[in-house]
């Protein structure tokens, strides 16, 4: 990893597919942040703060990850957390905390994201989902 | 062939071979440790998916400065417009708490 550089394009095209295919299956919008400079402080509040800055709050889904405090958070809208519980986001971050332990933070971002979407999923309705 | 000899043919090409093996065993390692997150984190922040309206406009500058005399072009479907997110932002619902949080 080059100085300055986070992810490599190959990286950054892993994530950004894992956030198309939960976003597919759940229907809700995916926001991911990597960094340190806005998890200063508390990082529950920051999180706050951040997904009431995203377009769409209530139907999105935001994960925190700051690799130099070592902070993960998910943070759900109201209209996500219908479909998405808290107990499945702790499942989640426990899917990325065993990843990240061993230094694989694109792994654990890109399983997390996929558990979440997965989670997520609507159910199918008969009659009225295409097949 | 002197002791000399003897000694680097029969010694030193084995010890050689033997530490030449050791370490490309261990170089994986070596590099994977080098870059665990916490350690060594030196990137800058990123946004995947949806972002804040202020990102999304730093990306919007970063595009039309990249791409010098064009005209504006329209943002990626992960991404709307700058002007709808503000309007989006001003207008957000209030938002309860959910979700979950942990260190490693």
């Amino acid at each position: 990893m080059v100085g300055g550089e986070t992810f490599t394009p190959r990286q950054r095209a892993e994530i950004e597919r894992s956030i198309r295919v939960a976003s597919e299956l759940s229907g809700l919008k995916f926001s991911v942040y990597v960094g340190h400079g806005e998890l200063q402080g508390d990082p529950r509040e920051a999180a706050a703060r951040l997904h009431a800055a995203l377009p769409d709050p209530a139907h999105t889904v935001l994960v925190l990850v700051d690799p130099v405090d070592r902070v993960i958070e998910i943070r759900t809208g109201v209209e996500a957390r219908r479909v998405l519980s808290d107990d499945e986001c702790r499942l989640a971050i426990l899917t990325m905390q065993s990843a990240f332990a061993v230094g694989d933070l694109v792994g654990g971002l890109v399983n997390g994201i996929q558990q979440l979407g997965e989670h997520a999923r609507r159910p199918r309705t008969v009659h009225t989902d295409e097949v | 062939m002197s002791p000399l000899e003897v000694i680097g043919v029969f010694v030193g090409i084995p010890v050689g071979l033997f530490v030449l093996i050791i370490l490309l065993v261990m170089a994986p390692d070596m590099i994977r440790s080098a870059r665990q997150p916490g350690l060594s984190w030196s990137g800058d922040s990123e946004w995947f998916g949806v972002r804040p309206a202020v990102e999304a406009d730093r990306a919007a500058e970063k595009d039309t400065a990249a791409v010098e005399g064009s005209t504006a072009e329209s943002p990626s479907t992960s991404v709307s417009a700058p002007g709808e997110e503000r309007k989006a932002v001003g207008t957000s619902q209030p938002v309860e708490p959910g979700g979950a949080g942990g260190r490693w």
